[in-house]
C-alpha cells in the first residue's frame, strides 16, 4: 500500500514520469507489434474456418480486440476523469487528451470490422441493434470530448469541462457489454470471458487471445509515446525540458 | 499458385475479410506513426530554436 501511495504521488510530477517511461515505451512497442503480426497470421492462415461463418469468422481477430479496446479506454479515461477532479493531477489531464483521438480510432476500427462482418452474416453493413448502437455513441462521445476541449477557452477550464464528460460517458459502457444480454440483438454474445470456458476451440481462441494482449500493448505503447509528447509540449518552457532538449538533438540518439 | 488464390479468396468473403485487416492495419499504422511526426515536429520547433540561440551565445 505504502509503495503504491508513492508511485501515485510520484505521478503528480510529469517529468518523472517521462523519466521512467522511455524504456517501457520500447518494449511495449517490441511487444505489441510482434503479438498483433503473430496473432493476425495465426488468425488468417492457421486457424480453422467456422462452419456457420465460414472465412468470414476471421474478421473476429481484428473485430474483438479492437472493441475491447475502445471500452478500456474510456474507462481508463473516466478513472483519470476523476483522478484530475479531485486531485488535480495534470498528467490525468494530459492522458486523457491523448487517449480520446486514439480511443476514436480504434472504435472506428470496431465499427468498420463489426459492419463488414455483419454483411456476409448478418445481410446488412449495418442494423439499428442495441449493441452497434451503444458503439455508435461511444463513438461519438470520443467526438464529443476532443471537440469539447477545442471549445472551452483555457486549458484547465476545458480539462474539467471533458473530465466531467469522460466521467459520465462511462454509463454507456456497462450498457455496451450488457447490450446483447438486456435486449434481443443480433450481435452474438461475448466471444470470451475470463471466468468462463471459451466456447471455441482452442486452436480458434488462441490467436484471438494473441491479438487482444498484442492490441493493448500496441495501444498502450501509442498512448505512452502521445503522453511523453503531450508533456514535452506543456513543459516546453521548464529547465528540464530545455536539459532534454539539449541532449535530444538529432544524432545524439537520445 | 493455385493456393495464393484460394487463401486470398478467403471461400469467397476475401472482400470482406480484407477489407476489415486492411482498414484496421491502416488505423493502426496511422495511430502508430502519428506521434513519432509530432515529436519530430516538436524537436524541428523547439530544438532548431534553442540551437540557434546556443550559437547566439
Amino acid at each position: 500500500m505504502g509503495r503504491l501511495a508513492t508511485f501515485a504521488h510520484r505521478l503528480g510530477s510529469p517529468r518523472w514520469f517521462f523519466d521512467i517511461t522511455g524504456p517501457w515505451l520500447v518494449v511495449l512497442s517490441v511487444i505489441g507489434i510482434a503479438l498483433v503480426a503473430m496473432g493476425s497470421v495465426w488468425g488468417l492462415v492457421f486457424a480453422p474456418e467456422d462452419y456457420q461463418q465460414g472465412n468470414s469468422f476471421r474478421i473476429i481477430y481484428v473485430h474483438v480486440p479492437t472493441a475491447h479496446l475502445a471500452e478500456a479506454l474510456y474507462l481508463a479515461m473516466g478513472a483519470a476523469g476523476v483522478v484530475l477532479l479531485v486531485w488535480r493531477m495534470k498528467l490525468a489531464d494530459m492522458f486523457i487528451a491523448v487517449t480520446a483521438p486514439v480511443g476514436m480510432a480504434i472504435t472506428g476500427v470496431a465499427l468498420l470490422t463489426g459492419a463488414v462482418w455483419g454483411k456476409p452474416t448478418w445481410g446488412a453493413w449495418w442494423v439499428w441493434d442495441a449493441r452497434t448502437t451503444s458503439v455508435l455513441v461511444l463513438f461519438f462521445l470520443y467526438l464529443g470530448l476532443m471537440a469539447l476541449r477545442q471549445a472551452v477557452p483555457g486549458t484547465e477550464r476545458a480539462g474539467r469541462a471533458v473530465a466531467v464528460l469522460a466521467i459520465v460517458g462511462t454509463v454507456n459502457v456497462p450498457i455496451i457489454k450488457y447490450s446483447v444480454d438486456w435486449w434481443l440483438t443480433l450481435h452474438q454474445p461475448a466471444s470470451f470471458s475470463l471466468t468462463e470456458q471459451p466456447s471455441m476451440p482452442a486452436e480458434m481462441w488462441l490467436p484471438l487471445l494473441v491479438n487482444v494482449i498484442g492490441f493493448y500493448c500496441f495501444v498502450a505503447a501509442v498512448v505512452l509515446a502521445g503522453l511523453r509528447n503531450e508533456i514535452l509540449e506543456r513543459e516546453s518552457d521548464t529547465a528540464w525540458v530545455r536539459d532534454w532538449l539539449l541532449r535530444a538533438q538529432p544524432g545524439s540518439g537520445s | 499458385m493455385n493456393d495464393v488464390v484460394t487463401f486470398f479468396a478467403m471461400g469467397g468473403h476475401g472482400l470482406y475479410v480484407w477489407l476489415a485487416y486492411g482498414g484496421a492495419w491502416v488505423v493502426l499504422i496511422a495511430i502508430g506513426v502519428r506521434p513519432i511526426l509530432s515529436r519530430r515536429r516538436f524537436l524541428a520547433v523547439h530544438g532548431s530554436g534553442r540551437q540557434r540561440r546556443r550559437a547566439q551565445a
